[in-house]
């Protein structure tokens, strides 16, 4: 199987790197850069599917580095194969967010297999959702579970577009991915930056996004992120229509009608002052709330504050 | 507020904008009335500015700042709308000397 | 030369340097672990070729929403912290602007804080986004610099012993303007359509279709940042206004006065801001 895009090999190594050039030109033709920051460029741009990293040198500015990509979900299913000098010790793998690693005195015979087969790999994941790169339900329901069980205190939050549909009738799937797209990255930076440590961010799919944070967290972030889409939403629109701040589209009978520009309704319940057990309670009661926001007109949250 | 080297400072300038060391640290908040011991304690830091009180009894003259106007506009000051800009930017340097 | 081949070789252009100081002093805000978006944001924006390179990453295709960002604050909300950081890192540093055009980088900061005035006196709706459109107005004279450094040397000389403006000497040298080239890598990077095209008509503003009033607002910035001195845009006079735009914003001698008023006051921040780099 061939790569699709090129690789990426950080190495200054320059036998090793001439290995590799050697061995991979069948299937791919590989860049070759000596730290991570000079790759980082062209990584941005093309966002390749396989990087190779050699640990010898440089270790821990490249591997901050690679730590950070890893974590944000449009790099982060980039296959990282890290080759590790023969008598060198291995990390712990939390601390160093390789896919696969090799050993150095193996590329000459293995490198070729593994590099196919963590492409293939990557092909068949399909837990995260296309559009987004969020993790999809499986995920979602499993990181809820895995709290309640351990008995954390955490809150959960629905969010889901309004007027989502008559945008996508008017404009078409393709803005309306845009505009989904935009709410992903939206969401999930602003519940990092929010609490880097221990949040969770979601796509259920459709426009319905989940998220998982600190109970003293959760509400304020929310307002953010419904503030930040109010300011976002209108440059998806034509101009026309931004100016008006309405839009001309189709109802579910399939009339003519006017609709409003699309707001975010975000619904947040929480474990704080009662007890659920199970993921399906949580979620039914997140989205109650987000049900509730939906009725206010604009963007809205609402936070459960029921003790029972 | 204007902008004061450390070796134009002088004794009665009042601080405009809090003065900091490297680490980020206020050495002397706005409001502070320079003394000649304290310019001298400033002349110690690596400080090249200060912002201090009142507009510049500027650098430059009056006949100075006008010539330099002169010199920008001497091209187009004539054309159409540019006589407007010129006038009103002209009357804002003589305000300033009156 | 061939505009179709400066096009070419134009639009190749992948990634712009920056000024080594204020390189250093965001790599200071950025590598504060306390540090907010907010922050970040203000420092990025006083800056044309990081505002420039940020705006051309959220609107790459890898993140699918090409062509809609051309605010800085919502770039990094959708970049997220760690991806700009990423980006300042993997800048390579020249001191390009500054050596071949001293007081570009002033000009471009000037001319956006007078946009920002210009817009909001006349009510405009987003007055940021129009800063930034006059923040990035001349990119077209750093890609030009940068990869035309000799041809653009003589720009400048013959500007200089002509006695015309850059934008004359770019026509006979190079028969394309800043404009042109700003507008190509503006469009090649995927910046909004409304960028693009203040860009391209800065310095012809009745020219533009869609945008004739945030159009003919950067264009007065520019000019208003020159009638006062501020920065160096490589002209020693200020050009003649378009009288078409001039009549379009329609200010009165009062208005004037207020936005000078204003632009004194911002300068004067602008230069404290700026003489914090050089420590
Ligand atoms: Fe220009
Ligand atoms: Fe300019």
């Amino acid at each position: 199987m061939k790569a699709s895009r090129p690789i990426v090999v950080v190495s200054r190594d320059i036998v090793l790197t001439s290995d590799i050039d050697r061995l991979v030109r069948n299937i791919s033709s590989p860049l070759f850069f000596r730290d991570m920051k000079s790759s980082l460029d062209f990584i941005y741009n093309c966002n390749p599917d396989f990087l190779l990293l050699d640990i010898a040198e440089d270790r821990d500015a490249n591997v901050r580095i690679l730590n950070d990509l890893k974590s944000d979900p449009i790099f982060g299913h980039m296959s990282v194969l890290a080759v590790f000098p023969d008598d060198c010790e291995l990390p712990a793998w939390r601390e160093l967010l390789a896919d696969d690693y090799i050993r150095r005195s193996m590329i000459e015979c293995e490198l070729l297999k593994r590099i196919e087969l963590s492409l293939f790999r990557a092909e068949r994941i399909v837990q995260i959702n296309p559009l987004t790169s969020l993790p999809g339900n499986i995920t979602i329901t499993r990181q809820i579970q895995n709290r309640l069980d351990k008995g954390e205190k955490f809150g959960v939050a629905y969010a889901d577009i309004d007027f989502f549909k008559p945008f996508n009738d008017r404009y078409g799937f393709g803005r309306g991915d845009e505009v989904l797209k935009m709410v992903g990255r939206l969401i999930l930076n602003m519940v990092k930056e929010q609490q880097p440590q221990g949040s969770f961010v979601g796509h259920v799919g459709g426009d319905d996004f989940i998220y998982i944070m600190d109970i003293g967290v959760i509400e304020e972030t929310s307002r953010k992120i419904a503030d930040y889409f109010d300011k976002m939403v209108g440059t998806f629109y034509d101009a026309e229509d931004r100016e008006q701040r309405k839009i001309q589209s189709v109802d579910r009978a399939g009339t003519g009608k006017t609709f409003p520009l699309m707001t975010i309704s975000i619904g947040i319940t929480h474990n704080q002052h009662r007890e659920f057990a199970h993921y399906s309670e949580i979620s039914t009661v997140a989205s109650e709330m987000k049900h509730v926001s939906k009725k206010v007109a604009g963007s809205n949250i609402q936070m459960d504050r029921r003790k029972a | 507020m204007r902008r004061v080297s450390i070796g134009d400072l002088q004794a009665g300038m009042v601080v405009a904008k809090p003065i900091t060391n490297e680490a980020g640290m206020v050495m002397l908040s706005e409001g502070a009335a320079l003394t000649d011991s304290l310019i001298r304690r400033l002349g110690s830091m690596e400080i090249g500015h200060v912002f201090v009180e009142g507009d510049a009894p500027d650098a430059k003259s009056r006949d100075e700042r006008l010539a330099d106007l002169e010199m920008r506009f001497r091209k187009t000051g004539q054309e159409k709308y540019m006589d407007t800009i010129k006038k009103v930017l002209k009357a804002r340097i003589e305000e300033v000397y009156k | 030369m061939d505009p179709k081949l400066l096009r070419a070789q134009i639009e190749r252009i992948d990634t712009l340097p920056t000024i080594p100081s204020v390189l250093k002093k965001l790599l200071a805000v950025i590598e504060n672990p306390k540090v907010s978006l907010t922050e970040v944001g203000n420092f990025i924006q006083s800056d044309p070729v990081l505002t420039s390179r940020v705006l051309k990453m959220v609107n790459s295709p890898i993140y699918g929403f090409p062509g809609r960002i051309s605010a800085v604050q919502q770039a990094l909300i959708l970049l997220g912290l760690n991806v700009v950081r990423g980006l300042l890192l993997g800048v390579s540093v020249f001191e390009v602007m500054q050596k071949s055009m001293v007081g570009l980088w002033e000009h471009s900061l000037g001319c956006a804080i007078a946009a920002r005035i210009i817009a909001k006196k006349k009510n405009i709706s987003e007055p940021e986004e129009i800063s930034i459109a006059g923040l990035l107005h001349d990119i077209g004279k750093v890609v030009m610099i940068l990869r035309y450094k000799e041809e653009y040397e003589e720009v400048i000389k013959e500007a200089e012993t002509k006695d015309l403006l850059i934008i004359e000497a770019e026509k006979s040298i190079f028969d394309i303007t800043h404009a042109d080239s700003g507008s190509w890598i503006a469009k090649r990077w995927n910046f909004p359509q409304s960028l693009v095209e203040i860009i391209e008509y800065h310095h012809k503003p009745s020219l533009s279709r869609s945008l004739p009033m945030q159009t003919a607002i950067v264009h007065l910035a520019d000019l208003l940042t020159r009638s006062v001195g501020f920065g160096f845009s490589g002209d020693n006079h200020v050009p003649a206004v378009n009288p078409a735009a001039w009549e379009l914003l329609n200010l009165s001698d009062a208005d004037l006065r207020d936005i000078f008023d204003e632009m004194d006051d911002a300068f004067s921040e602008a230069e404290a801001f700026l003489i914090g780099d050089e420590s």
